[in-house]
């Protein structure tokens, strides 16, 4: 059974001029031990469907669809259940850890009070698993850090302070947004290492949320790319990379300048990303698509599943050997 | 912005304190650039790397010996820290230099020195043949203005939000080049077409466009001075994928169209190889390395280039655990 099933998630907000849609249907499932990647340009819904998950939604959101995790649906909880499940079940990761820790507490406070209260442990108990896992998460001087506060760390130390305080219970789901955004280059190569690490170590399913398809493809088994509230395309990486089968994941790749050639002209996708309030019928890439044509604009288009991949473009299986290659002009060295 | 004074702090202190205050000019005719210590045997400066300050003619941009020190902190806690320590690099009239580091490297305090947002402690700077000097008169700003613009990352930090498109990219037009009614708006509907927008968007304030369209406006306004040098300050790096391909095509095209020289900071290596012809990467105030972009990237001699090239994700890439690099990151 899947640790996390969302099924037709839809969710809308009140706005002055009529709900906005922000989610149009997410469906995906994650299997245990699993890490899914979800990736997508800003506003396409990629963190607000982990929202969902958590039920953090922007007040007043109406939100339909299940949320179902271990089978259980998390949208139907009464307050204490909640509580629970997201004390036992579910650890969240975001960008900023300075957001997940209080100014006034030295890390020892933080991670002592959270092992104690989510496990019962008693204070002494706490503090040798806390020393544990800082060790675990790469930190050297254990010392040092548990007695600094927040402030007296740098960004990169205090998110493996946060992935600590997150792994400690070994939870079933870790929901991780854009964790390393902040972070430099290379500090971003060893939290990655570190949550990976950690996440396989303890079987940890997890949903991660980035904009980065490589540093997704490098930690993730399957990818779901997003756009304008909607899952376009699921596909694991080393396929996504080598034949996508949706216009838009091929463009995304191809846009992006490499590390290695240079282009005279980056590919580009003209336009710019459409939110999901803005989508009329038919495909919301369509306005932006090179490939569409008028049967793109009609109807619902279905994101059509083929074993652990999915796409939805109605004209996938004609495109299917046209996207298999990148597209623009012919790389130099 | 704290972690990169913390982690300035921890590789300076010591070594580098000691030195003194006012910080001696040098000037590296020789082109013995940067590497005034620890980071020896990087990138070697090279006759053709972007480097020998005192520069040819054709050097639009020549800076020597430039010095910067912050001080931090109170009491105890008070700490000095190099945010520049010795850099000097030219810039050909024309060309793109990117600049490369992470935080605390210093790239973003060498573009505010050069635009004139800081003053330097110590070093030179000559801008079109013109040396700058270190604390101008207003005129002095003012010409320097017209010779250096600067986009910066953030465009809703560098537009004003009450003010239409038109009337800051106006705004410049009437500052630099006395250009105001009739004219003005004709001009700005040329700039904002050269950005890729219509003319419509003139009207719009910064809070009805999009991250993409705001970034163009800022670039629109900076074009609006009729620069020689454009200073990019990570100008790509909030923006969305799609996006960023545009607007980097688009910058491209005006470098050429214009003949205009770039000074491009980045973190992103893949941004480096796209835009610019030379490279150089800093380190803690100091230039590790530098030469041809594609001799920096295929082949790069200092560790640390090498580490950062090793940490950028792309095909195939797995991210590495490093050992031992925390215990410094604390402060003490």
């Amino acid at each position: 059974m899947s640790v996390l099933e969302l099924d037709d998630i839809r969710l809308a907000v009140p706005h002055p001029s009529g709900d906005r849609t922000l989610l149009r249907g997410v469906s995906l499932s994650v299997a245990p031990g699993e890490a899914l990647g979800l990736v997508g340009e800003s506003g396409s819904g990629k963190s607000m469907t982990l929202r969902t998950v958590l039920r953090t939604e922007p007040r007043g959101a109406h939100v339909t669809g299940r949320v179902l995790l271990d089978g259980r649906d998390v949208r139907g909880l009464g307050t204490a259940e909640l509580r629970r499940v997201r004390a036992e079940s579910l650890a969240m990761i975001s960008q900023d850890p300075r957001a997940a820790l209080n100014p006034l507490l030295r890390v020892s406070r933080f991670l002592v009070e959270g092992l104690c209260d989510a496990r019962g442990d008693d204070e002494r108990t706490a503090t040798r698993r806390a020393r544990d896992l800082l060790a675990q998460v790469g930190i050297a001087d254990v010392d040092r850090c548990m007695n600094s506060y927040p402030h007296q760390l740098s960004g990169g130390m205090l998110q493996r302070v946060v992935i600590a305080a997150a792994v400690a219970g070994s939870p079933r789901l870790l929901l991780a947004d854009e964790p390393t955004t902040a972070l430099d280059v290379t500090t971003q190569s060893e939290v990655m290492a570190i949550l990976d690490e950690q996440r396989r170590e303890r079987g940890m399913s997890m949903i991660f949320v980035t904009h980065d398809l490589e540093l997704a493809s490098a930690v993730c088994d399957r990818i779901a790319v997003m756009y304008a509230g909607e899952i376009v395309e699921i596909s694991t990486p080393e396929r996504l990379h080598a034949a996508p089968r949706h216009p838009y994941t091929r463009l995304l790749l191809d846009s992006r300048p490499s590390l290695t050639a240079r282009t005279p002209v980056l590919p580009v996708i003209p336009g710019r990303p459409v939110a999901a309030y803005e989508v009329g019928g038919g495909c919301a890439f369509a306005g932006r698509c090179p490939w569409s044509e008028p049967g793109c604009t009609d109807g619902e288009i279905p994101l059509v599943r083929d074993g652990d991949r999915a796409v939805r473009c109605a004209r996938e299986e004609e495109l299917a050997g046209e996207l298999a290659h990148a597209t623009g002009t012919e790389a130099t060295a | 912005m704290n972690d990169d004074v913390k982690n300035d702090v921890k590789d300076t202190d010591g070594g580098v304190i000691g030195r003194a205050g006012g910080g001696s000019r040098r000037t590296s005719g020789t082109g013995g650039p940067g590497g005034s210590g620890g980071s020896g045997g990087s990138g070697g400066s090279g006759a053709n790397g972007p480097g020998g300050a005192g520069g040819s003619e054709g050097d639009v941009i020549a800076i020597s010996g430039l010095r910067k020190r912050f001080v931090t902190g109170r009491g105890s806690g008070r700490r000095t820290v190099d945010a520049l320590d010795d850099v000097s690099l030219t810039v050909a009239d024309g060309s793109c230099l990117a600049v490369v580091g992470e935080s605390g490297s210093g790239k973003s305090t060498l573009a505010r020195i050069l635009v004139g947002l800081e003053a330097a402690d110590a070093g030179e700077v000559v801008l079109a043949g013109r040396p700058v000097a270190r604390r101008p008169r207003r005129a002095e700003r003012r010409a320097r203005a017209r010779d250096i613009q600067m986009v910066f990352q953030d465009p809703n930090g560098s537009l004003n939000r009450r003010r239409t498109a038109g009337s800051a990219i106006a705004e410049v037009l009437a500052a630099h080049h006395r250009v105001t009614g009739a004219d003005a708006r004709r001009r700005v509907e040329e700039l904002l077409e050269q950005v890729g927008l219509r003319p419509a968007h003139a009207r719009s304030l910064p809070g009805e466009l999009s991250g993409g369209q705001r970034q163009r406006v800022a670039i629109a306004r900076a074009l609006a001075a009729e620069p020689r040098v454009l200073v990019l300050d990570e100008a790509v790096a909030a923006l969305d994928v799609s996006v960023q391909a545009q607007v980097l095509n688009l910058l491209s095209e005006i470098r050429r169209d214009r003949r205009l020289t770039y000074l491009f900071i980045t973190h992103d290596l893949s941004v480096v190889r796209q835009v610019s012809e030379e490279v150089v990467v800093m380190r803690q105030g100091r230039i590790v390395e530098r030469g041809s972009t594609a001799q920096v990237l295929d082949d790069p001699r200092h560790p640390y280039t090498r580490l950062l090239r090793d940490s950028a994700p792309r095909p195939g890439w797995r991210p590495v655990r490093a050992i031992g690099r925390d215990a410094a990151e604390v402060e003490a």
